[in-house]
């Protein structure tokens, strides 16, 4: 087994040790970083994903695996950084103000850094001016809205109006998920995307951010 | 019949005059259906709709006076009898707490685990009042319990090492929820006494799914919770009493080990994957009461309340059936929640009422 396919079997089993020493091997064996990141880390993670999108894997099975691609790039990313490489895109996250549930949404940052987007983690209870100014701070492609309240779905519509107000609102794409959020009250608040689970969300965040990028 | 007998006979599975009733709200809720209805106690709304059971979930707490503080952000932090700190958190429409100190978290070894002295103390707890409550309401069915096992774990630790140790430390989880759940069965054993035997059911609350599945495998459940389940089971039935498990969420795949361990009935049976009524009764109605399935998510704060009637009567029919055979409780998917319209909830009620 080459090396990069070990990292990639070893991040899937959630073996932070091993993905980090393997990862420092690599890079002293003078392997691309890209092809590290992307063959050995993200396409691991995605993997972990669809598994978790079809049940063969489960919450603690992720974190693992999410902590070991962490311990990965924790030695790869000051070789990115030198040759360059670019995130997939950025992206923005929170759950909406009012609301403090965060597992939801902290699986879809796994997924997403999974999936090669820079993330802005804003964590709970958030005011929906805050993704906005945090989005136009970073450069963002995706904003990122979770809620487990049917009490605090409303806000995901504020956040939206909001960006219209600002006259941003076709600037960024707008996407929401969360137990009781559906299509229709997506289409109902005018969000672009409603995903039922965090690796769905990634797949789906990937590609319409490469889209949007390849209309120009 | 009285309501002791109609739940008692729904979790036996007897035939039951009429459709059996419980309610649970949030505090804002509660505060909503008392304004509605002119009334000034949450017992007054349940005798208003006639709901069968009266719920006691722990006793009050008489130990050493845990006062509240103010933190630095200016908001009040008050400490669970449990021993999380929460503060209470105000989203426009109600109030939700926010767990922010997790005790277990300085548990990082066997070591830690002997020295940790935070458990529950049965000592701190009034089990006369116990007594008093089953005097109280003596045709009504009683219901006692708290978070389960899992959950408890939830609010004292930090989630997401939790389900990293049940991977990595498996052993030192095992043995921490061998402690919590000695300290809980000790407070649920004089429970039980001080009530003289006159629980009708437990309910031990522990979210297990998501809108699509279980959080954890049913491998990972049988290992870490399918002893504490059914020590628990076996309590409640060596007292006469049923055990009902709270779960949200998608839990299908898991209902069989639940009830491999005993487990009399579930709730709160949400609209989720897996969870349609059909086939829950369809294939669980033998083994399981089943108690809730009014849709909290959607239909009872999003609905009209003719919206809520139908869904019910629907639910009811599925559920119930002819209620020969019992088998169902009455309630909301959830707690009802404070955008949950008080028309919707005496619409509720209203269908189990003319269901025929």
């Amino acid at each position: 087994m080459g090396l990069i396919q070990e990292i990639s079997e070893y991040l899937q089993k959630g073996r932070a040790k091993n993905v980090k020493a393997l990862v420092q091997q690599a890079l002293d064996e003078n392997l691309d970083p890209k092809e590290i990141l992307n063959d050995g880390l993200l396409s691991a993670m995605m993997i972990v994903g669809t598994k978790f999108k079809n049940n063969e894997v489960f919450v603690p099975e992720v974190l693992v695996a999410a902590r070991a691609m962490n311990a990965g790039l924790s030695v790869l990313e000051p070789k990115l950084v030198e040759v360059g490489n670019e995130p997939v895109g950025k992206a923005v996250i929170g759950t909406v103000q009012g609301d403090l549930h965060d597992i939801g949404k902290n699986l879809v940052v796994m997924m997403l850094k999974g999936a090669g987007f820079e993330i802005y983690d804003l964590g709970v209870d958030v005011d929906p001016a805050v993704y906005i100014d945090k989005a136009e701070e970073v450069g963002a492609d995706i904003i990122c809205m979770s809620a487990l309240l049917t009490t605090t779905m409303p806000k995901m519509q504020d956040c939206i109006e909001n960006l219209k107000e600002r006259g941003l609102r076709d600037k960024y794409i707008v996407m929401i998920g969360g137990a009781p959020v559906n299509d229709s009250f997506c289409e109902q608040v005018g969000a672009d995307y409603y995903t039922p689970d965090a690796a769905t969300c990634a797949e789906v965040a990937k590609k319409v951010v490469l889209e949007k990028r390849a209309a120009g | 019949m009285t309501s002791k007998e109609r739940i008692r006979a729904a979790l036996a599975h007897k035939p039951v005059d009429r459709v059996p009733t419980t309610m649970q709200c949030v505090e804002t809720a509660w505060d909503n259906m008392k304004k509605y209805l002119n009334v000034e106690t949450e017992e007054e709304v349940m005798q208003h709709f006639d709901i069968d059971t009266r719920i006691m979930d722990l006793p009050p707490y008489i130990g050493e006076a845990i006062e509240p503080f103010i933190n630095e952000d200016g908001e009040t932090v008050y400490t669970h009898p449990l021993g999380y700190q929460y503060i209470n958190k105000w989203n426009g429409v109600e109030y939700n707490w926010h767990i922010i100190t997790t005790p277990y978290d300085v548990i990082k070894t066997f070591d830690d685990l002997e020295k940790f002295d935070g458990w529950f103390n049965p000592d701190n707890f009034d089990y006369n009042a116990v007594t008093e409550f089953v005097k109280q309401h003596e045709d009504k069915a009683i219901r006692i319990g708290w978070p389960g096992p899992y959950q408890v774990f939830t609010l004292l630790y930090n989630t997401e090492e939790f389900y990293v140790n049940m991977y990595e430390e498996p052993e030192l989880i095992k043995a921490m929820l061998d402690r919590y759940c000695k300290a809980s069965y000790e407070i649920y054993e004089r429970m039980y006494e001080a009530a003289n035997n006159k629980v009708d059911f437990i309910r031990c609350a522990d979210d297990y799914g998501t809108q699509l599945s279980t959080l954890f495998s049913p491998d990972m459940w049988d290992e870490f919770f399918a002893e504490n389940t059914k020590m628990f089971v076996e309590q409640a039935h060596r007292h006469g009493a049923f055990y009902l498990q709270h779960s949200c969420g998608a839990i299908r795949s898991i209902i069989p080990n639940l009830i491999r361990c005993g487990v009399d009935a579930i709730e709160p049976i949400q609209k989720v994957t897996g969870l349609e009524v059909d086939g829950l009764k369809r294939d669980f109605g033998k083994d399981l009461c089943f108690q809730g399935g009014i849709d909290t998510q959607n239909i009872l704060p999003h609905g009209t309340p003719q919206e809520v009637f139908d869904e019910t009567t629907r639910v009811i029919k599925a559920l119930h059936e002819d209620g020969r055979a019992g088998g169902y409780i009455l309630c909301g998917s959830q707690d009802f929640e404070g955008d949950v319209p008080p028309e919707n909830v005496c619409a509720l009620y209203e269908a189990g009422k003319q269901y025929k």
